[in-house]
C-alpha cells in the first residue's frame, strides 16, 4: 500500500510538472504580451514593466523562478490587476468554486446511483422508462443551455429561486443542475446497466441458491460489484465538473475561480493563467488519485504495488 | 429405494421476446424421473438439451421470462411446486443445494470466501453466533481439504486455483447438509487431475451425509464413475433412462448409442463436448410433433417424423422413448443387434 502510494505521488508530481511545462511553453508560442495592448504606453515603459515582471529574463530562467515560486506556494502577482497576486483570487475565488463544485459531486451521486439503481431493478417499466429520458435529457442538453432555460424558467418566470450569486440557500439549486445534470445522467446510465449486468452473473445465482433474500442479493452481492465501474469514471467526473464550472459561474455570475480564469486567458495574464492551470492541475491530480485508492480498497482484485 | 424427489411432467418454456408473437423457446417439454435418498442420478445429454434449466428449475432460479409448469414436484412426499418465495427461499441451499460449473465465476469476487460460506449458514439458521459460524465454516473449509483453513477463510476467490473455488463451493453447499444436491457440470471447468479429486471430495461427503445427487455432465466417464442411474436428455425430453450398467452394456435408444459412441474420443482428451454426432441440435422454439432426434437418426421413419414415442420399458427401470422398440417395427438393420427380437418381446409401453 505505502509503497503504491509512493510510487503514485512521484507520478502524479511528474505530470504536474509536465503540465506547468507545457502551459508555459504554449503560452509564450503565441505572439503578443500581457502589455501588448497598452499601444499608448512609450518603450521605456514597457521596457520597466517587462523588467518588473522579469519578462525581459530568457523563457528558461523565467521558468526556474516561477516554479521557485511555487516551491513556497506563491503564485505571483497578476500582470493586470496592480497590487494583487494570483493567490489572492484562488483565495477568494476557490471557496464559491469548491462549495459549488462539492455539492454537486454530492448531489449527483446522492441522486444518480439510486436513479440508476431503480430503473435496473423495475428494467422495462415506467420507472426504468423515466429516468432513461432524463438521463438522456441530461447528456444531449450542454450545460450552458440547461442553465439558460432553468434560470428563465425557474428565476425568471416562476421567481422561486435568485438568478445569481449563491448568497441564500436556495442560489445554488440552479447552478448545482446545470453543472451536475451531465454526470448525473452519466452515472446513472452507468449504474443502472452495470448494475443489470452484474444481475446476470453468475455469482448472483450462487446468492439465489444460497436461499438469501432478495434484498439481500442485491445489497451483499450486486451494489458492491456494480458500483465499481461507477468509481472507476469518478475522476474524470471531478474533471468534468471542475471544468464545467468555468462557464456555469460566468453565467450566474459566481465569483468563484473560473471567472478570473476566463478572463485571464483573454487578458493575456501570463501569471494568473499559469497559476490557476497549476491549481487546477493539483487539484484534479489529487482527486483522480483519491479516487484510484478508494477504488482499490473496494475491489481486492486490484494488487497494491 | 424410497423415493425423495418426485418430478412429473415438468415443462419450461422461456418467452423470447417483450412481444406475444415471438416464438416461445420450449427448453423442457415434459421431463419426470425420481432422486432416491442417497442415490446419484446423472443426467447427461448434448449441449441445449435442457440439462440445466431442469435442474433450476426445480428451485425456482431461473430469470423471469420463463415460464415453468410441473404435474408433480414432491420433495419427500411434500409438494413444492407452488411454494411462496419464502418458503422457496427456506428449501434453497438447506434441503436443496446446488454447485455450478464456473468456479471462476460462482463466486462473488469481492466477498471473503469464508464470508460466501458462512452466508449459507446465515441465512438459515439464525440462532448460532458469528463466532460459531466462523468456527463452522473453518471446519467445513478442512473438510474439503482446503490448507490452512483458518486463515483462508479471509481469502477472496481470485487467490484460489479453479480448483479450490470449486471445493469452496461443494464446502457451501454441503454446509448444512442438504437432502440434495445438484451438481451442473462440477468438473467440466476443471484440469483432468483436479475433476478427479472434486468427484472424490463430491462422494465422501455424500457417504457422510447421505445426500443425493443429481450430477449433470457431458462426460459419460464421470456417470460410469460416480452414478448408479443415467437420464439421457435430448430437445428437452428424456430419450432413456436406465440403471448405469444396463446403459453402457445396453442402450437402447439411437441417440444414447450415439453417445456412447463418441465417448472414446472423449477418453483421448479430443474434446469434452458430446458432439460427434453428425447434424445439428433441433429448433426449441418449433419442436413438432415427431421425434426431435428424427432428423439426425439413421434408423428414423415416416412414423418418426409423425408422432413422438412412447416410452417403453426395456427392463426393470431402463426405459427408452423410440419407435424402434414397438412391437410392429420392423427388426431388419436394428441397432440393438443380434438379441434384438427377443428383446423387442421383452418390451412394454409405458404409458405417458
Ligand atoms: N434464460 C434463458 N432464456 C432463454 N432461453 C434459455 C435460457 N436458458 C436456457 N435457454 C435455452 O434452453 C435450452 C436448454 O438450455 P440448457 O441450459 O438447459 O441446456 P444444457 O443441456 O444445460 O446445455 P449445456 O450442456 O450447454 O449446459 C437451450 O436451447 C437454451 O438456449
Ligand atoms: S423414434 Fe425414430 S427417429 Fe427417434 S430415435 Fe427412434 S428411430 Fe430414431
Ligand atoms: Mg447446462
Amino acid at each position: 500500500m505505502t509503497r503504491y502510494i509512493v510510487k503514485r505521488l512521484g507520478t502524479s508530481l511528474v505530470t504536474l510538472l509536465f503540465v506547468i511545462l507545457l502551459t508555459f511553453v504554449l503560452m509564450h508560442s503565441v505572439p503578443g504580451g500581457p502589455f501588448a495592448q497598452e499601444k499608448e504606453a512609450p518603450p521605456e515603459v514597457l521596457d520597466a514593466l517587462n523588467a518588473k515582471y522579469h519578462l525581459d529574463q530568457p523563457l528558461v530562467v523565467q521558468f526556474f523562478e516561477y516554479l521557485g515560486g511555487l516551491l513556497r506556494f506563491e503564485l505571483g502577482p497578476s500582470f493586470k490587476y496592480t497590487g494583487r497576486t494570483v493567490n489572492d483570487f484562488i483565495v477568494n475565488g476557490a471557496p464559491f468554486s469548491m462549495r459549488l463544485g462539492l455539492i454537486t459531486l454530492v448531489f449527483v451521486l446522492i441522486a444518480a446511483i439510486p436513479m440508476g439503481i431503480l430503473a435496473a431493478r423495475r428494467n422495462g417499466r415506467w420507472p426504468d422508462a423515466v429516468v432513461m429520458i432524463i438521463a438522456t435529457l441530461g447528456i444531449t442538453i450542454p450545460s450552458f443551455v440547461a442553465a439558460a432555460g432553468l434560470m428563465y424558467v425557474f428565476a425568471y418566470r416562476l421567481n422561486w429561486v435568485p438568478t445569481f450569486g449563491l448568497d441564500k440557500p436556495t442560489s445554488y439549486i440552479l447552478p448545482v443542475l446545470a453543472l451536475g445534470g451531465y454526470s448525473l445522467s452519466f452515472l446513472a446510465r452507468l449504474m443502472r446497466s452495470s448494475l443489470l449486468e452484474v444481475m446476470g452473473q453468475d455469482y448472483i445465482r450462487t446468492a439465489r441458491a444460497k436461499g438469501l433474500s432478495e434484498v439481500r442479493v442485491i445489497t451483499r452481492h450486486a451494489l458492491r460489484n456494480a458500483i465499481i465501474p461507477v468509481l472507476t469514471v469518478l475522476g474524470p467526473t471531478v474533471a468534468g465538473l471542475l471544468t464545467g464550472s468555468f462557464v456555469i459561474e460566468k453565467i450566474f455570475a459566481i465569483p468563484g475561480m473560473g471567472s478570473y480564469f476566463v478572463d485571464s486567458v483573454t487578458q493575456r495574464d501570463y501569471t494568473t493563467i499559469m497559476g490557476m492551470t497549476t491549481f487546477y492541475a493539483a487539484f484534479l491530480i489529487t482527486m483522480v488519485f483519491v479516487v484510484d485508492l478508494f477504488y482499490r480498497l473496494v475491489d481486492p482484485r486490484i494488487e497494491l504495488g | 429405494m424410497e423415493s425423495l424427489l418426485e418430478v412429473r411432467r415438468l415443462r419450461t418454456t422461456f418467452r423470447a421476446g417483450r412481444s406475444r408473437h415471438d416464438a416461445a423457446v420450449q427448453a423442457v417439454r415434459s421431463v419426470d424421473f425420481q432422486l432416491g435418498r442417497g442415490e446419484t442420478v446423472g443426467v447427461v445429454g448434448e449441449s441445449g438439451s435442457g440439462k440445466s434449466v431442469t435442474a433450476l428449475s426445480l428451485v425456482g432460479l431461473l430469470p423471469k421470462t420463463a415460464l415453468v409448469e410441473v404435474d408433480k414436484l414432491t420433495l419427500d412426499g411434500a409438494s413444492i411446486s407452488h411454494l411462496s418465495r419464502r418458503q422457496l427461499r427456506d428449501l434453497r441451499g438447506r434441503r436443496i443445494a446446488m454447485v455450478f460449473q464456473d468456479p471462476m465465476t460462482s463466486l462473488n469476487p469481492l466477498m471473503r470466501v469464508g464470508r460466501q460460506i458462512d452466508e449459507m449458514i446465515s441465512a438459515h439458521d439464525r440462532r448460532l453466533t458469528r463466532r460459531e459460524r466462523k468456527r463452522r465454516v473453518i471446519g467445513l473449509l478442512a473438510e474439503v481439504r482446503i490448507p490452512e483453513p483458518e486463515k483462508r477463510y479471509n481469502s477472496y476467490p481470485h487467490e484460489f486455483s479453479g480448483g479450490m473455488r470449486q471445493r469452496v463451493m461443494i464446502a457451501m453447499a454441503m454446509a448444512l447438509r442438504p437432502e440434495i444436491l445438484i451438481a451442473d457440470e462440477p468438473t467440466t471447468a476443471l484440469d483432468v487431475t483436479i475433476q478427479d479429486q472434486v468427484l472424490r471430495l463430491m462422494r465422501r461427503l455424500q457417504g457422510e451425509s447421505g445426500t443425493s445427487i443429481l450430477l449433470i455432465t457431458h462426460d459419460l466417464a464421470v456417470v460410469a464413475g460416480m452414478c448408479s442411474r443415467v437420464i439421457v436428455m435430448y430437445g428437452g425430453l428424456i430419450m432413456e433412462e436406465a440403471p448405469t450398467t444396463s446403459l453402457f452394456a445396453q442402450p437402447m435408444h439411437p441417440y444414447t448409442i450415439g453417445l456412447l459412441g463418441s465417448l472414446p474420443a472423449l477418453r483421448q482428451g479430443q474434446s469434452d463436448r458430446l458432439d460427434s454426432i453428425p447434424g445439428a441440435p433441433p429448433d426449441m422454439t418449433a419442436p413438432g410433433d415427431g421425434c426431435p432426434f428424427a432428423p439426425r437418426c439413421k434408423y428414423a421413419r415416416v412414423r418418426c417424423e409423425r408422432a413422438l414415442a412412447p416410452y417403453y420399458a426395456v427392463a426393470d427401470g431402463h426405459r427408452s422413448r423410440c419407435w424402434l422398440l414397438d412391437a410392429a417395427a420392423p427388426g431388419a438393420d436394428s441397432p440393438f443387434g443380434e438379441a434384438d427380437g427377443e428383446l423387442r418381446r421383452k418390451v412394454v409401453p409405458l404409458d405417458d
